[in-house]
């Protein structure tokens, strides 16, 4: 089966007539006859579908066949019908430089004693638990993984979840309910975004990092209390994340702590990005201000990053911690963490700590910022409009049109680059990126060469056609970024025609072999 | 030194004369020079013209003009490489000794301008035997008096018959060329340019040679089956090489100017193409009146949106002063983040070292296992294990990155192939997260206002998605389709009142395979007969029924036998049966892909580590290639359900077949507290004797209907008979112990 079924089939969508949707296994008729039925989604919903993200399509879910390390291999796909449907031509592109997978610190390995430690402990405890934490599923592999976990944040006690997603979405709703105020950043995640609406509470947004926002919701407020009734909120909650997985932003902690301290709200940090990518011992945004952990009340993070795992994680003090080993929905009903998963995130995180007798850990934490700022500054230098912290490993390039993205991306995988690019609704319609992440594996020569590829590639639908390569780069960028030219000073223009710039990517650009 | 001419081909023991008669005649063209061809003939290079007229010119010189008797004695050639007349002299030399010549019949005319010869045109544009000259040349009126006469002796030196001058382009929108037709009848010329003839009258319509490289650029593109719409169509410019050439299935030409149509449609009869095209006129800048009167109404509208109406003000709210306000900021005390003290249900986990398969060790005791959901014994399969293993040697343990973002592997579409094969369902997609599969997928149909009725014994993931959907639930007494029924038929009345909103307003049924809460069977059938007739749609959640109901696994509906199709949504984890990690949700591709884009704990997490894929792809194997497990494993249900029966203070929950049994006191007291620590003790004793069993857990007070506190029983396919009698066993004397005294 999985083919197209013949005949009757009366509950896909109920719109009399033909609709064409798409599917991996071949157009999909809904068909006439099931017009009783209202439709499963509407019309309108599929509008962004059909008109942007089909013509787009083929930059994303691109499947690859190897460890996402620092250059991966991309099973090479064609569509004969603008991307509705896609084929496998068999090929395998190899050793395309990976920008676009969260391995920050390179522990996405296929060797190595990280990967051994995870085979043994699966020989042993197979690869499933079939039990919830709070039933038969709690392994001493996951007490381990949480007193280590607590250990590295510096709290007092962590606990550990199967899913980084579920972390927020399961857990915020056991922490505020009805009568408790959320103040959340507008670019938060989904994931937080789902937990604030599944918990009952009330929620507010302010401005991206924008301090003065924060203070205005947290003393309106306190001052006026819940609406209507006028009586005070219950609790109030600040919700941030450490970096901004678009925007490539650090949270500015300080500032928020000091505004929780005044106004005594919670503060819930999401560490999925920076845990293990920031700090100079890889402690995250705390880490990275030289803060102390107690002045988050609720640290969360991923393991699916830094850690080359999955599943997520709660630290904080023994209280918090306690109230959700007995109320979290993720310890009463879904099954815990897989056991070799947890082994790579003890394995990785004793390594990052250096319990392992290495310095291998801090070497990738150095590594890892001297990429994150070169490859910044070269962008920066090269008349790229880059978004976020300097030391932010997140680089978002901005593209602007959204159309351009596509063409982008595909040139990019033509020139062996895999790249992540992003537009509505991850981001506004008018700011559609292309997001690179860096990574300690990345080695110099990797990096140049994006940055070659960047400039010398004759990205015609992008930089457009008549300009040739001898153009300085601005030309180029100039032309990439049509709709904000204005944001390009004269200066960009003298910095770079200086006259090496040439000679320099040439040198680099033509001996290209990572493999 | 050559160049390309009309020829006139003629025997060449005739050549001399025809030539003769032709350079009378000013039909010669004396740029080039007559060609003795190999087979005995020669080509004379012509201007252009009539070819009737040429009949009595060739007649006169004695060659038959009968083509079809016999040889052929003469005949036109178009494009034939001619070499340059040795003393050629230039079109404009040509030009300035016929004008001169004129000039000196005519001495006696008035003020000769001085710069005449200036005025002489520099350039032309050659159509076929007509010539238009530039605006600027014999501009002064001093050449009005000659009129034909000059004219004449104009063609004559361009080697053209007809001439025409050059105007303005017109301001008018159409470009219309302005050109005055000096000598001649007309201005329709013809133009073969890549085997495609043009015709158009130059006085009305455009046309510039310098395109020519574009249209063959154009020409080139493989338009096969195509439709392609020529926005400013013209005379065919592009629209005629598409169609030509490019073999489009159909170009839509839109125009405006009505002469340009006019040749449009000629061009297109002659290069015999017209069938494919269909011509658009007219002009897309003419608003209807409807239309005017619309914008007219918007912008009224916008004008009391922006003027006339009161700005939105939520809340009058009193102003206060910066020292009230400070000091209702540092008298307002929150609660704490947690209860100071909370009540621990269940706050100290029990430890379990190494897998928990047949036999597991908690809290350093060895125990028949009766808890975990590992129906299958898959657990400890070294097969499993392996191809875990070898996964992990190639891809590592993370995936680093959401599906989208280059998390998506090939063990991931292998997996999805194969649980769409094996479900015989179009399409699969997986989670990462068992209980985010059917959490997510609800709300990615049922949106606000939608009407989803629900079992009230769905398990809380289910009731997440629900809260997440914001639509209107409706519950439904457990497993009692009457009262469904019931329900629907309420809210068949309600859409009668409504009928406009019952258009919009989708409806669900979600309920469980079998339910985790309560053991029992979902009445499929029934509810699929009851679908038909009230049209909603059914999610099935089957975590607990998929690789365990049905001949060969496939769960609830291969145990009814009842088609796939008529189920709308399969959901299941494969954290049970398949002893791995994830979940998975599968139906008709129609479905199913519309998660691919709005399922949220598909796109916005991680996907599921390879390792995992590749175990849960061979536990499909391992399913499909021992089928007779599942016959085996409902024995031990049966058999596990037969045992517990009887046993005094407590009842049994949950359907035979069922693989996981809830045993519940028979008469429980008023404190949920109490009957909780009841049979903490009984679980307790059991694990002192070597069985380990559970309650079954829930967070009560996020639980819509709360399940009665019990214990749950699962059955592992690799317990033998004796086990399953002795774990019976011990759990009726620990009961009759702690229930009894």
């Amino acid at each position: 089966m999985g083919g197209k079924m013949p005949g009757h089939d009366p509950i896909a969508n109920g719109r009399p007539g033909l609709v064409l949707h798409s599917g991996r296994n071949g157009v999909v008729k809904s068909q006439a006859g099931a017009k009783d039925f209202v439709p499963l989604y509407q019309d309108f919903e599929n509008f962004y579908t059909r008109n942007v993200y089909m013509r787009l399509r083929d930059n994303w879910n691109r499947p690859i066949c190897s460890v996402p390390g620092a250059c991966f291999d991309v099973m090479e796909r064609v569509s004969d019908d603008y991307n509705w449907n896609f084929r496998f031509t068999g090929n395998i592109l190899q050793g395309v430089i990976n920008m676009g997978s969260y391995n920050y610190l390179g522990f996405a390995e296929n060797k190595g004693p990280c990967m051994e430690a995870a085979a043994e402990v699966m020989q042993t405890y197979g690869v499933g638990v079939c039990s919830t934490r709070q039933e038969i599923g709690n392994l001493d592999k996951h007490e381990e993984l949480e007193e280590l976990t607590a250990k590295f944040l510096g709290v007092e006690a962590a606990m550990a979840f199967g899913m980084g997603f579920a972390t927020n979405s399961m857990n915020i709703p056991a922490l505020v309910k009805k009568g408790c105020l959320i103040l959340s950043d507008e670019l938060n995640h989904v994931s937080l975004v789902l937990g604030a609406r599944l918990s009952g509470a009330t929620i507010r947004i302010f401005k991206h990092n924008n301090m003065k926002s924060l203070e205005q919701l947290l003393r309106e407020a306190i001052v006026h209390g819940q609406p209507r009734t006028h009586r005070p909120w219950k609790k109030i909650l600040i919700i941030v994340e450490g970096i901004y997985s678009m925007e490539g932003s650090i949270v500015r902690l300080p500032e928020v702590v000091v505004l929780k301290r005044k106004y005594k709200a919670y503060l819930y940090l999401d560490e999925a990005h920076s845990i293990g990518a920031v700090g100079p011992t890889g402690r995250g945004v705390v880490d990275y201000f030289g803060m102390d952990p107690r002045d988050v009340d609720i640290m969360m993070g991923t393991f699916t990053k830094s850690f080359g795992a999955a599943g997520g994680y709660i630290g904080g003090s023994k209280a918090l911690v306690d109230f959700l080993r007995a109320n979290s929905h993720s310890a009463a009903y879904a099954t815990s963490m897989s056991p070799p998963v947890a082994q790579q995130i003890i394995s990785s995180m004793k390594c990052i700590m250096g319990d392992d007798g290495t310095t291998i850990g801090q070497d990738r934490i150095t590594q890892l910022l001297r990429n994150t700022r070169y490859f910044r500054q070269r962008l920066r230098n090269l008349g790229f409009v880059i978004y976020g912290n300097d030391d932010s490993p997140v680089v978002p390039l901005l593209i602007y049109l959204p159309a351009k993205t596509g063409a982008f991306g595909r040139e990019m995988l033509k020139r062996r680059i895999g790249v992540v690019v992003v537009g509505f609704p991850a981001t506004t319609i008018i700011e559609s990126r292309a997001r690179f992440c860096v990574s300690a594996a990345h080695t110099r020569e990797m990096l140049d060469t994006v940055h070659i590829l960047l400039l010398l590639a004759d990205l015609e639908f992008i930089f457009h056609k008549r300009c040739c390569h001898r153009a300085p780069p601005v030309c180029l960028l100039s032309r990439l970024l049509q709709p904000n030219c204005w944001a390009y000073p004269a200066e960009i223009w003298q910095q770079h025609s200086s006259p090496d710039w040439e000679q320099e990517l040439q040198s680099s650009f033509w001996s290209r072999d990572f493999k | 030194m050559a160049g390309k001419c009309l020829a006139l081909v003629v025997p060449a023991s005739l050549a001399q004369r025809v030539r003769t008669m032709l350079q009378q005649r000013g039909w010669f063209n004396p740029r080039f020079r007559v060609v003795r061809n190999e087979d005995g003939s020669a080509s004379i290079p012509v201007i252009s013209c009539d070819v009737s007229d040429w009949f009595a010119l060739l007649k006169e010189a004695g060659l038959e003009t009968n083509k079809t008797l016999g040889t052929l004695t003469w005949r036109l050639a178009e494009d034939i490489e001619f070499p340059l007349s040795r003393h050629t002299p230039s079109p404009h030399e040509l030009l300035v000794k016929a004008i001169s010549s004129i000039l000196e019949l005519h001495k006696d005319s008035p003020e000769r301008p001085p710069d005449w010869r200036d005025q002489l045109p520099r350039r032309w544009e050659r159509h076929g035997d007509l010539a238009i000259i530039d605006q600027q040349a014999f501009a002064s009126p001093f050449w009005d008096s000659f009129g034909p006469e000059l004219w004449t002796a104009v063609t004559k030196a361009l080697g053209v018959r007809r001439l025409a001058k050059q105007g303005r382009v017109q301001p008018d929108g159409y470009r219309t060329p302005a050109v005055t037709l000096l000598l001649g009848s007309d201005g329709v010329v013809e133009r073969r340019e890549n085997g495609i003839s043009y015709t158009w009258d130059v006085r009305t319509c455009m046309f510039s040679a310098g395109n020519a490289h574009e249209k063959q650029r154009a020409a080139m593109w493989d338009c096969t089956g195509e439709t392609v719409c020529d926005m400013y169509a013209g005379i065919g410019y592009f629209t005629l090489p598409v169609l030509v050439h490019s073999r489009a299935k159909l170009v839509l030409a839109c125009e405006w100017n009505p002469n340009a149509l006019h040749w449009l449609s000629v061009n297109l009869q002659q290069n015999g193409v017209s069938n494919r095209c269909r011509i658009l006129p007219g002009d897309n800048r003419k608003a209807p009146a409807y239309h005017l009167l619309l914008e007219a109404f918007l912008i009224i509208c916008i004008i009391r949106l922006l003027f006339f109406s009161k700005s939105y003000r939520p809340l009058d709210r009193t102003q206060l002063t910066q020292a009230e306000e400070e000091e209702l900021i540092r008298e307002w005390q929150p609660e704490p983040l947690v209860p100071a003290h909370p009540s621990p249900p269940y706050l100290n986990y029990r430890v379990v070292s190494g897998a928990a398969g047949k036999f597991v060790t908690v809290d350093n005791r060895e125990c028949l296992n009766l808890s975990s959901l590992n129906f299958l014994g898959f657990l400890e399969s070294p097969r499993i294990k392996a191809a875990a293993l070898s996964s992990l040697r190639k891809y590592g343990v993370g995936t680093c990155g959401p599906r989208g973002f280059y998390g998506t592997f090939d063990v991931h579409l292998q997996l999805e192939e194969k649980l769409a094969s094996m479900m015989a369902t179009q399409e699969a997609i997986i989670y990462a997260y068992g209980p985010s599969a059917i959490s997510s997928a609800i709300p990615a149909y049922a949106k606000r206002g939608d009407v989803v009725f629900a079992d009230m014994a769905v398990n809380l993931p289910m009731q997440q998605g629900l809260a997440a959907s914001r639509s209107n639930v409706r519950w439904f007494r457990h497993n009692d389709l009457d009262h469904l029924e019931m329900l629907l038929q309420e809210q068949a009345a309600d859409d009668r009142k409504n009928p406009k909103k019952a258009r919009v307003v989708r409806r669900f049924v979600v309920v469980e395979g079998i339910y985790l809460n309560t053991g029992n069977v979902c009445p499929l059938p029934e509810l699929v007969q009851l679908k038909y007739r009230h049209n909603f749609r059914i999610f099935l959640e089957e975590s607990l029924s998929f690789g365990v109901l049905g001949d060969t696994g496939r769960g609830l509906t291969e145990h009814f036998g009842i088609k796939v199709e008529d189920v709308d949504l399969i959901c299941s984890t494969m954290e049970n049966s398949l002893a791995t990690i994830g979940g998975f949700c599968c139906g008709r591709s129609f479905i199913i892909d519309h998660q691919r884009l709005s399922g949220q704990g598909y796109c916005f997490s991680a996907s599921l580590p390879p390792l995992l894929t590749s175990a849960a792809l061979e536990a499909l194997d391992m399913i499909e290639e021992k089928p007779e497990m599942f016959k085996e494993l409902r024995e031990k249900c049966r058999l596990l359900y037969d045992s517990v029966q009887g046993i005094p203070e407590l009842s049994v929950g949950g359907a035979p077949i069922s693989p996981v049994l809830h045993i519940r006191l028979a008469e429980p007291s008023q404190s949920r507290e109490r009957d909780i620590a009841t049979l903490e003790a009984i679980v307790e004793s059991c694990a002192q004797e070597g069985v380990a069993i559970t309650l079954a857990r829930c967070i009560e007070k996020d639980e819509v209907f709360p399940p009665s506190p019990s214990i749950r029983l699962a059955v592992n396919v690799e317990l033998t008979q004796e086990e399953i009698q002795k774990a019976a066993a011990v759990l009726r004397s620990a009961a009759s112990r702690h229930l009894l005294e």
